[in-house]
């Protein structure tokens, strides 16, 4: 009699892998069958692609009308307000780091060009293995800057931000990455928000790309800014649903009423996990164009990849994880608040991903190309309005209308097509771990954003 | 013509990001996961996979265009067209 016991882990593995073939087997069945089902009636098929064309663009069509009508309205009212410039509270910077070695000198460097008064930064060292502390307090020290360094055990960016809001002494809070750059004024023209509206707990600013001198930078740039122009429209119900990491200023005691940043570290996007909790509790969230941070972007796909990745799952992830504070909630706000999330960050990358792919199969079976070519001057004059809104106030708006159209033919279909691989990783509860991004450094950046 | 050739070169640009962004998850996916016994089956055979839907693909639309009735949008045919029709003259000239 064999006394042989099956080790659980290695079934489960087996299973998994079986799952997956089957899988993969069934896909490959499917996409013959519908060569099959194409070669049969290739009529009915293309007339079926074109009405889901049709669906699927006039939903692109509709929010482009919701996201455009609301920036409109958030400019005309943001030229109502009026606020006392006297109005200067002491902030606490934070900034959490994890071998930043490469820039951390230049973002300290940048400090000494901000306009502010009442100023206190804390740099928080998340147990780097390179030079990061070091590198931290000697700059501090040769600038003459009044900045505090802490250094902690390696435990995430939302332990490190956790422990600077700890030690920080006053009121306000502006947390934001080790590789962004501030503007001269972003705080002067975050923190005016804060005298009418007591309910008021986070102001979300706007992410530029520092590196926008490379293709995949520009691209990137117009995406951040796109990514803006859509919070316009969710400020005007106070109600904004992700305060960027690199540049938020947050109310402290509101902050720390709901425990901080999370503790346990379940979630990818610590940003966006903050957020939902603060609204879920009833408080206010706007954005404010004028607070800008310049970020280093990715500037090769694989890495990129990576950072998207991590988003889309973060994103997923904080929203199911406090699905219950807004599901469970009396305030009809947090169950609308839930279905727009889930429509943007659940439905939408589907849609995008099914216009893609119906795209490609219309692509390969339509004769003449004209239907699908009016089709993408449709998307595209929908593209186009989007960047023309978000670009109203850039520099280089030119440069940017070019793009769009890069963008529509290669950048946005690739996003679509990670995205959904993310939703699908996290769907079936795929491991991921942190990955750090290699820095370039912001050296040449900084000067580029000072001439500017 | 133009717009012909424009949305040839849109639908062939489109195909090819598609199968770009797969291949970017592909590459991304085994320099990340480990090389086990039970390497998973798309992590496997992906390239492969990817390969076989780009040149089949292709190769449906070539087979499209061709099949065209009109002319007008069957290039290899317009082009033998073209040849036949101008060749008297090219051989008279030489």
């Amino acid at each position: 009699m064999s006394n042989q016991q099956t080790n659980p882990e290695i079934t489960l593995r087996k299973e998994r892998y079986n799952d997956t073939f089957l899988l993969g087997t069934a896909f490959i069945f499917a996409v013959f069958l519908f060569l099959i089902v194409i070669a049969k009636n290739k009529e009915s098929v293309e007339q079926s692609l074109f009405f889901a064309l049709l669906c699927f663009s006039s939903i692109a069509f509709l929010r482009m009308l919701f996201h455009v009508s609301g920036a409109i309205i958030f400019s005309a009212l943001k030229r109502k307000q009026k606020f006392d410039p006297s109005f200067t509270p002491g902030i606490s910077i934070i900034i959490p780091a994890y071998n930043e070695g490469v820039v951390i000198k230049d973002v300290l460097k940048n400090f000494m060009y901000i306009d502010y008064p009442t100023l206190e930064i804390i740099l928080v060292d998340d147990g780097s293995s390179d030079n990061t502390f070091n590198l931290a307090k000697d700059t501090a020290h040769s600038l003459n800057l009044d900045i505090k360094v802490y250094s902690k055990p390696n435990g995430g960016k939302a332990s490190a931000l956790n422990y600077g809001i700890e030690h920080s002494q006053y009121e306000y809070i502006f947390c934001m990455d080790a590789d962004s750059i501030l503007t001269t004024n972003s705080l002067r023209e975050g923190i005016k928000h804060f005298q009418n509206n007591q309910n008021l707990a986070a102001v979300a600013g706007v992410v530029k790309v520092a590196n926008d001198n490379t293709f995949l930078g520009r691209l990137q740039s117009l995406d951040y800014l796109l990514g803006h122009f859509q919070r316009k429209m969710l400020s005007v119900f106070k109600k904004v649903t992700i305060v960027p990491g690199p540049v938020g200023l947050f109310k402290k005691d509101l902050v720390l009423n709901i425990g901080g940043y999370e503790k346990e570290d379940t979630t990818f996007a610590e940003d966006t996990e903050l957020t939902l909790r603060l609204l879920a509790n009833g408080h206010d969230i706007i954005c404010e164009d004028k607070m800008i941070a310049f970020t280093e972007a990715p500037t090769i796909f694989n890495n990129l990849y990576r950072q998207r990745y991590r988003w889309t799952r973060g994103i997923f992830q904080a929203l199911v994880k406090n699905s219950q504070l807004f599901l469970g909630s009396d305030r009809p706000s947090n169950i609308l608040i839930f279905m727009y999330m889930m429509w943007e960050q659940a439905i939408i990358p589907i849609i995008d991903f099914a216009l893609l792919i119906v795209f490609v199969f219309y692509f390969l079976i339509n004769e003449t190309g004209h239907t699908y070519s009016y089709f993408f001057l449709y998307i595209f004059i929908i593209d186009f309005i989007f960047v023309f809104g978000a670009t109203l106030k850039e520099p280089k708006k030119i440069k940017y209308y070019f793009h769009s159209f890069l963008s529509r033919l290669t950048f946005t279909n690739i996003l679509s097509v990670w995205k959904m691989i993310s939703l699908l990783d996290e769907w079936t509860s795929k491991k991921m771990s942190w990955d750090k991004l290699e820095r370039n450094g912001l050296e040449n950046s900084i000067m580029e954003v000072r001439n500017s | 013509m133009i717009a012909f050739i424009l949305s040839q070169i849109i639908g062939i640009t489109t195909f090819l990001v598609l199968n770009f962004s797969i291949f970017c998850y592909l590459r991304h996916k085994k320099s990340t996961t480990p090389r086990t016994k039970d390497q998973r089956f798309f992590l496997k055979y992906g390239y492969q996979i990817l390969f076989i839907i780009l040149f089949s693909g292709l190769t449906y639309r070539i087979y499209v265009l061709q099949s065209h009735s009109d002319y007008k949008y069957n290039l290899w045919r317009m082009q033998y067209q073209l040849i036949l029709k101008n060749f008297p003259q090219l051989h008279t000239k030489v």
